[in-house]
């Protein structure tokens, strides 16, 4: 019996997949363990394993793909079974007739006559020599949806720059589109401004054969993780959430990394790291924040798991340091540099980004002297980090210059309430205006 | 560097392998008394006597078969065709027999079997005597085929056609004989299923062979004018053919022109053209352009039969149109 391959839920919150590639290809033998594809979630790019042996029959989302989870995939059959492909036609689609699918093969071969007559140039128009081409006019422009004349040079050119083939004028023979159109066409393209208005740090590709472009600006497809972020961020908006702001020293914690990096160790705490050791403290002696709001109750965690954002240049992931409440600074300065690297290589699993109970974002390095983040559901809280910059402060009647540090919780209102965020963030304060508890302990 | 005929160098060539090897022999009509019909077997027969020079009758059937049996027996034959239009007589020894021998014996048989002589047109001789016939042995595995173009190329490879265990078809042309060119000093082969680069250029790769190439390369000198760079490449060997050097050049220009005085039906220009887009597609700028003669039999009439020979102006008219200029 064939087995249908059917697209795996990899993340609770996944909801499509899309396939990047195929690792195998119709025909090939399988065996348990083996990697059948490559799919990305709304977090990650994974790999797809077969469970069982067999031959892979045939191929129904084909690489680039996108489908719903539980959407079958391809079909899997029994060491010995020929592929699809060289069954007959009627085998694979038994409810389509010989007769109907003859009357369709007709009916769009008069289509393709009808576009092919409005296509056709008048016979002068062909004749264009490329050295005059830069002030020709008169080359054909196509219907969109007309078939597109391009020489093989000409359409690899065109992928390899991320030319859409539909928006270049041809200037061969019945406008067949040439290398010289593709280079002029990309030339221009790279001297007319983009057309963004989301600034982002790396910005994106702006263009592959397959992105559409309309009249005002250039149409971005979603990548999964883009459209991740984008629901959770707007369940995360529903949430009633108030903000509470707390300007903390932060001499002591640079002092102890100072003089870390004067011992020589290979892997010195950052500022994040004292963050996060301090917060997983804070949450472990002050439970009541370590919540998650349900319809009718609220959860209190038993176990503290901070998730800390980490922005690739695709999009925004929180990958997770687990129990960090009961981990050593040091272990979490290196558990955490592990997991951004390994974020970056796209090399996250599933299992190392989801189940956080608090999360810490941290834009300090960017010169961000304060800022809000929106909490990640269902957690209840994220604190958000600004960079640590010397300030002027009068103390005790005298005027000092010290290091210092915005941190800003936003949180769940429905579970937690303001003086409750105040004596968190107090406790927060507290371990990292004494770092020596953290690393005492 | 000496500078001598295509007729000397093929001279010179099989001179020297009857010197280094006793087992070679030349046969054919015209070639010993008379020194052969186009001069190429001048003073062979003086020089190494009846034994090993040997005139025959007007019968390539019956001559090609005794070839063929000489080499079944260990001898190195050559065997000259006046024309290879007379081959069409002998292709049942050709192609049943020196082509087949190796394989249907197991190998117990080599077949070092070298069959030479003029190919293609020269001046009205005619439908039947003007006819380019590579593709008739390109077709046959069994056979090695060379066509050559400079003198150089024509010693070399005649050299190590002699020396090859297979038969070996080395096709020459009469227009060619006067040709001068420089060829090394020396003892030197070119090994077979070499192509060389017969002129650098950059918009556009010329394929061509034997006569063809100096049809090509005046196309070439009439294209600089213009700014336009083509790049001449010459298999010289038909089969095994090099065509990596030929993808290489594509690769680079993006475009093939492919120049044979052949018939274009089913030429080897047509094979050619089928391994370009087979393996350089995605290097391919325009269709690729056949040059051949006219598909009709040779006239006879002199202004015809210039109008049926691919010429300079169809050369440069198929390149221009391949890099989209007309």
């Amino acid at each position: 019996m064939p087995t249908k391959l059917t697209m795996p839920r990899l993340s609770d919150t996944m909801t499509t997949g899309k396939i990047i590639e195929w690792k195998k290809k119709v025909g090939d033998k399988v065996e348990p363990g083996d990697v059948l594809a490559e799919i990305e979630s709304d977090k990650a790019t994974m790999e797809f394993e077969a469970f069982e042996e067999g031959i892979l029959l045939e191929i129904l989302v084909p690489s680039g793909g996108t489908a719903p989870v539980g959407e079958v995939l391809a079909i899997l059959g029994e060491v010995g079974t020929v592929p699809l492909e060289s069954q007959p036609t009627s085998f694979r689609q038994e409810s389509k007739s010989i007769e109907t699918e003859n009357k369709d093969l007709q009916k769009k071969t008069e289509e393709i006559k009808k576009v092919e007559g409005v296509d056709v140039p008048p016979k002068d128009v062909q004749k264009i020599s490329p050295l005059t081409l830069k002030d020709k006019k008169e080359t054909v422009v196509r219907e969109p949806s007309s078939r597109i004349l391009a020489s093989p040079l000409a359409l690899r050119l065109a992928a390899e720059l991320g030319v859409d083939l539909t928006q270049v004028k041809g200037s061969g023979p019945d406008g067949r589109i040439i290398r010289e159109d593709i280079e002029r066409y990309a030339k221009m393209k790279e001297q007319t401004p983009h057309p963004i208005s989301v600034p982002s740090p790396t910005p994106p590709k702006i263009q592959s054969p397959k992105q559409p472009t309309s009249s005002e600006g250039t149409i971005l497809e979603l990548t999964q993780m883009r459209s991740a972020i984008a629901r959770r961020m707007a369940e995360g908006w529903q949430t009633p959430m108030f903000t509470l702001t707390m300007d903390i020293r932060m001499d002591a914690v640079e002092q102890i990394r100072e003089q870390w990096k004067e011992l020589g160790k290979s892997v010195v705490p950052t500022i994040n790291d004292f963050v996060l050791c301090a917060v997983s403290r804070a949450l472990h002696q002050y439970p009541q924040m370590n919540v998650s709001f349900r319809e009718n109750s609220i959860v209190q965690y038993h176990d503290v798991h901070v998730a800390f954002a980490v922005a690739l240049p695709e999009g925004l992931i929180t990958p997770v340091i687990f129990h960090a409440d009961k981990k050593s600074l040091s272990q979490i300065a290196e558990e955490s540099k592990q997991l951004i690297d390994k974020a970056f290589a796209k090399k996250l699993q599933i299992e190392e980004f989801s189940g956080s109970t608090f999360t810490i974002s941290n834009l300090g390095k960017m010169d961000i002297e304060h800022f809000t983040a929106i909490v990640n559901p269902p957690e209840a809280g994220i604190l958000a980090i600004g960079r640590v910059r010397e300030a002027v402060v009068v103390r005790g009647g005298e005027i000092a210059i010290e290091q210092r540090m915005y941190v800003t919780l936003s949180a769940d209102h429905r579970a937690i309430d303001g003086a409750m965020g105040a004596e968190f963030l107090g406790i927060v304060r507290k371990f990292l205006e004494h770092p020596i508890s953290l690393i005492l302990d | 560097m000496a500078e001598l005929t295509v007729r000397e160098a093929l001279n010179q060539a099989m001179a020297e392998e009857m010197e280094r090897d006793p087992n070679v022999f030349l046969m054919g009509e015209e070639v010993g008394f008379y020194n052969g019909a186009y001069k190429v077997s001048q003073g062979l027969l003086d020089r190494f006597g009846p034994m090993r020079v040997i005139d025959t009758p007007i019968t390539e059937l019956g001559f090609t078969g005794v070839g063929v049996g000489a080499a079944m027996v260990g001898l190195r034959p050559i065997i000259e065709m006046m024309t290879f239009n007379f081959s069409i007589l002998a292709l049942d020894q050709i192609i049943n027999n020196a082509a087949k021998m190796r394989y249907m014996s197991g190998g117990q048989f080599d077949m070092p079997l070298t069959i030479r002589g003029v190919n293609g047109a020269a001046h009205q001789l005619a439908a039947q005597h003007s006819q380019s016939l590579e593709v008739l042995f390109t077709h046959f595995p069994g056979l090695k085929v060379i066509a050559p173009s400079i003198p150089k190329d024509f010693k070399g490879l005649l050299k190590s056609a002699i020396r090859d265990d297979n038969t070996v078809i080395f096709m020459e042309s009469e227009v060619l004989y006067s040709y001068k060119g420089e060829v090394p000093d020396g003892e030197f082969t070119i090994p077979i299923g070499v192509g060389d680069i017969k002129r650098e250029g950059t918009d556009c790769t010329v394929i061509a062979w034997g006569k063809a190439i100096h049809t090509a390369l005046a196309a070439a000198k009439e294209l600089e004018k213009e700014g336009i760079s083509i790049e001449i490449v010459d298999p010289r060997t038909l089969r095994p053919l090099d065509e990596n050097l030929i993808f290489e050049s594509v690769k680079k220009t993006n475009r093939a022109v492919i120049v044979e005085e052949a018939l274009p039906f089913s030429s080897v220009g047509s094979e050619i053209s089928y391994r370009i887009q087979k393996n350089v597609f995605d290097y391919l700028d325009a269709p690729i352009e056949k040059v051949n003669g006219k598909d009709v039999p040779m006239p006879y009439n002199k202004h015809l039969e210039h109008l049926a020979l691919p010429q300079v102006a169809d050369v440069i008219q198929s390149v221009k149109r391949s890099l989209y200029l007309i």
